[in-house]
């Protein structure tokens, strides 16, 4: 998934903005709370930490964010989670396409 | 007169109502409501008042079926209908249902309130759940709420309010709002829904999670809860519409459905397609729509094979229509066909695609050079692989395209002089091409440019040591070393230089400058027995040597019997003296009579010693050549008989296979060692391995099966190094094979389905094929039959046209 997502930044965030993300990050989902967004967080500051890294993943990286579009969905909702809550006119659209099977 | 009435003459079967009555119920059953419908109507005929009921229900399930098939006209007409014969306490319950399948919240609501108002709190199980959902889902307003009875009035209000609250980020007071609904009121599901958005949105996962998975199963609250549940990474596949509504992007609901459905089907571009009219998509922007184009562009290692190049043509066509939907999207294609050509060129033009992905980078894009600079280094860089070419009979590694790599990487750091892997990638093309001055040239460029690179040190630094430019060469190498000083290549290279230097020194008879040089040299030194360049006894034992030869015998020998004396293994010492001693200028060496021969060496006295030597003599072979040594050979040969004579344990034989395989003067022992060591254990794994490798020469071909035997036994005796060897050579043999899986050898690798290989034939081919068969006569079709089956398949052949073949014999069985 895109490291921009997972620690959420904008794709034009500086050095010092992605290790301030970073540390948030992990200060707010430490292992032993949440093992698999401590891993997510750690490999996505990895893969962005300074400017040569974010050129090598916008050019060249091929990794698939998931095998099926479902998974793409699950793992981006995963990764911005939790979103903001909707406001409340959405939220009433919301509850009412839950309606549907 | 009137017509008089004709009775028919036939009157009809009379049947038995029962009968009717279970046919009904069966129809019922299998949910074929129409029919139980029908059959309960004639009933009705027969006696009203009994079957009544039963064509009411039937009737209600068909007018909910209807609903949830979506056909809400037809599910009118049957409620039509219903109000003409149920009373009208049964209907208002189906009205609610259809009221919320049309989406008439208003209606949905009076329904409710009707029910509400006839049962009261009475009301339970599905209507009340029903009604509860309905009112809320009205979201109506104070006046009507009002309306309705008493507890309900105040319960539902506080849902809408405590709703509110969570979209208003008011937690703590939403907490307190739903304290007091009771457990009972048809809103406590309601209110769990509630607790659990709380927790998910109060930021505690773990109890959402637990909340969400307590909601009552079916209806639209488990539906919500488990939408939730996404985002706590809780898969449901089905709630990809319901997700897009949370992410506000529903926009993307319904296309993603059907881009979904498609992709399920191996309908790939289709796939795409549908998301294509999506507004936003495709995109690079860390969102929804950016995570599934990037999915897209980077499928083709999820596709089939057979998939893979429609799928990348499509994109490729576009590319060559310039049909892009934005500039995202051509970005995203020409990357995507960049990478996958570079995988697998066949004819495409690299260079040129590089180029035109290039011209994507955005005019204002701040790092736009350092964007191409890096796109053209790496294209050089697949020009500058290399590759194996043909050449007097022999293989030979060559460039792919040296030419095409150094305009591509020259171009590249023009664009960016700080390109550092496009400098080091240059200087390897100019290294393999021969291209001394220009690689001189760019190395002193780069030692200038990049004077914190630890890479462009050691460079600069052994190509300085390798001209005998000591100063600089060390200078450089030093300053390797200070910038990564856990790093042992920079201190193995520092000792190699100092010790060169020193000998140049020695041989010119400037013995100071060349004992300073070693005592350079030990700074760097290690007190390993093993480490031959920078070992400390060997170091001693150098310079004993050059003291010897070229300087003060005295101090010769006391270094020489210092070093000997610190180490642990002589035998391996003298034959590293000897070695290096050798390696001095013939005509001076000629002149020392302080050399002791290998003759007068002494022999190992154990184990370690053994294989301190084994290890010495290949080091030995490295340094000056297996083809130059003789009297080394023999030492070692001498060394190793009582190995030869059986006196050595498993533990040993083991050590030693490996370092003496593959020399022919120590084929004997290693065949005594192998031999002996299965006599002890015949089914020793390692030992097993190693005579199979002894007899097929390191091949191993069509020995899987022995292989894998001795995999077992290894694995069932815990030996993970015979594992891991057994292994390593499996896996050469999955990588000369090119496969992802490796099969299992004791079994034949299925073939391909008929079903396969006609997938992976072009349909037009298969259309033309057909039509000609389909011309052919019987006794034409029977030959093609016969040749066609020496050639393919017969299931290949079944696939294709097994059903014109059965027509055939259909018709010619008709005509007989």
């Amino acid at each position: 998934m895109n490291p921009f997502l997972i620690l959420r930044l904008s794709p034009d965030a500086t050095d010092a903005d992605i290790r301030r993300a970073y540390l948030d990050g992990i200060r707010q989902c430490p292992p032993e709370r949440d093992a698999e967004r401590f891993q997510a967080i750690s490999q996505a500051y990895e893969q962005i930490r300074d400017e040569s890294k974010r050129l090598q993943y916008r050019l060249f990286d091929m990794t698939s964010p998931g095998m099926t579009l479902g998974e793409v969905v699950q793992k981006y909702c995963v990764a911005v989670s939790p979103p903001k809550p909707l406001e409340f006119e959405l939220m009433k659209t919301f509850l009412r396409s839950c309606l549907t099977k | 007169m009137g017509k008089k009435h004709q009775k028919h003459p036939s009157s009809p079967p009379v049947v038995n109502p029962d009968m009717i009555e279970d046919e009904a119920a069966a129809e019922m059953q299998a949910g074929r409501f129409r029919k139980a419908r029908d059959l309960y109507k004639t009933l009705c005929k027969q006696n009203r008042d009994k079957y009544l009921p039963g064509l009411i229900e039937a009737n209600r399930l068909l007018a909910v079926q209807l609903m949830e098939k979506g056909q809400l006209p037809e599910a009118q007409q049957v409620i039509a209908y219903l109000k003409t014969i149920a009373p009208a306490s049964e209907l208002l319950l189906l009205e609610l249902e259809g009221a919320l399948a049309a989406n008439d919240w208003a209606g949905g609501f009076e329904c409710a309130l009707g029910l509400l108002s006839r049962s009261g709190s009475r009301l339970e199980g599905q209507p009340a759940k029903l009604a509860a959902d309905a009112l809320v889902l009205s979201f109506a307003d104070r006046e009507a709420i009002a309306r309705l009875p008493e507890p309900f009035q105040s319960e539902l209000s506080v849902i809408h309010e405590a709703l509110r609250g969570i979209s208003e980020m008011r937690y703590e007071q939403v907490q307190e709002m739903i304290r007091p609904l009771a457990r009972g009121s048809i809103f406590a599901s309601w209110k769990m829904l509630v607790k659990a958005l709380l927790a998910f949105y109060g930021g505690d996962a773990p109890k959402a999670k637990v909340l969400f998975n307590q909601l009552p199963a079916g209806g639209l609250i488990e539906r919500a809860g488990r939408t939730f549940g996404l985002f706590l990474g809780i898969p449901h596949p089905t709630l990809m519409p319901a997700a897009c509504q949370l992410l506000r992007v529903p926009e993307l609901a319904a296309p993603l459905c059907r881009a979904d459905e498609a992709w399920q089907k191996q309908r790939f571009i289709d796939s795409y397609k549908e998301l294509r009219v999506v507004p936003g998509f495709p995109s690079l922007q860390p969102n929804l729509a950016g995570a599934l184009s990037d999915f897209y562009m980077k499928a083709c290692a999820l596709l089939p094979t057979p998939f893979f190049w429609p799928y990348v043509s499509y994109f490729d066509r576009l590319s060559l229509q310039k049909g892009f939907k934005n500039d995202d999207e051509s970005w995203l294609v020409y990357r995507m066909l960049l990478l996958e050509m570079e995988k697998d060129p066949g004819d495409a033009p690299l260079d040129v695609l590089c180029r035109e992905f290039i011209k994507r980078i955005p005019a204002k894009d701040p790092l736009k050079n350092k964007i191409a600079s890096m796109v053209l280094a790496r294209s050089g860089a697949y020009f500058a692989k290399e590759e194996a070419a043909f050449g007097f009979g022999a293989y030979e590694s060559d460039l792919r395209d040296a030419d095409k790599a150094i305009e591509l990487l020259e171009e590249s750091i023009a664009l960016d002089p700080t390109n550092l892997s496009a400098h080091l990638k240059l200087l390897d093309v100019y290294d393999v091409e021969n291209l001394k001055s220009e690689r001189n040239r760019l190395l002193d460029k780069m030692t200038a440019l990049f004077p914190r690179s630890k890479a462009v040190m050691l460079r600069a630094g052994s190509e300085c040591v390798a001209r005998k430019t000591w100063g600089k060469g060390l200078d450089y190498l030093q300053r390797a070393r200070d910038l990564d000083t856990l790093d042992p290549e920079p201190p193995r290279k520092l000792v190699d230089a100092l010790t060169k230097m020193a000998r140049q020194y020695y041989e010119k008879g400037t013995l100071a400058k060349g004992r300073h040089g070693f005592e350079r040299a030990y700074q760097y030194a290690l007190p390993s027995e093993t480490d031959f360049d920078r070992g400390s006894v060997f170091l001693k034992a150098k310079q004993a040597m050059l003291e010897l030869v070229y300087g003060d015998e005295a101090i010769g020998r006391k270094l020489r019997d210092e070093a000997r004396g610190e180490s642990g293994s002589v035998p391996a010492l003298r034959l590293f003296e000897w070695i290096y001693y050798r390696s001095l200028s013939r005509k001076l060496r000629q002149r020392s009579v302080f050399i002791e021969s290998l003759d007068k060496a002494p022999r190992p006295v154990n184990a370690f010693e053994r294989r301190s030597l084994c290890l010495m003599l290949d080091y030995a072979a490295a340094c000056v050549g297996e083809y130059a040594l003789y009297s080394e050979l023999n030492y070692v040969s001498e060394c190793l008989q009582p190995v030869a004579g059986k006196d050595f344990t498993s533990e040993e034989a083991l050590d030693l296979i490996p370092l003496l395989s593959g020399k022919p003067d120590f084929s004997p022992i290693v065949k005594t060692l192998i031999n002996t060591g299965l006599k002890h254990d015949p089914k020793h794994p390692r030992f097993r391995f190693y005579k199979l490798s002894n007899e097929t020469r390191g091949r191993f071909d069509h020995r899987q099966i022995e292989l894998n035997a001795i995999r077992d036994e290894a694995v069932k005796r815990g030996d993970s190094a015979t594992i891991k060897l057994v292994a390593s050579v499996l896996d050469s043999f999955r990588h000369e094979r090119g496969q992802h899986e490796l099969p299992d050898w004791d079994e034949p690798e299925a073939p391909p389905s008929g079903e396969d290989i006609a997938r992976m034939i072009p349909p037009q081919i298969i259309a033309d094929m057909l039509k000609k068969v389909s011309a052919m006569n019987d006794a034409e079709f029977d030959d093609f039959r016969q040749q066609t089956l020496e050639k393919m398949p017969a299931e290949f052949f079944e696939v294709l046209f097994g059903e014109m073949n059965r027509q055939r014999k259909g018709r010619s069985g008709a005509r007989r």
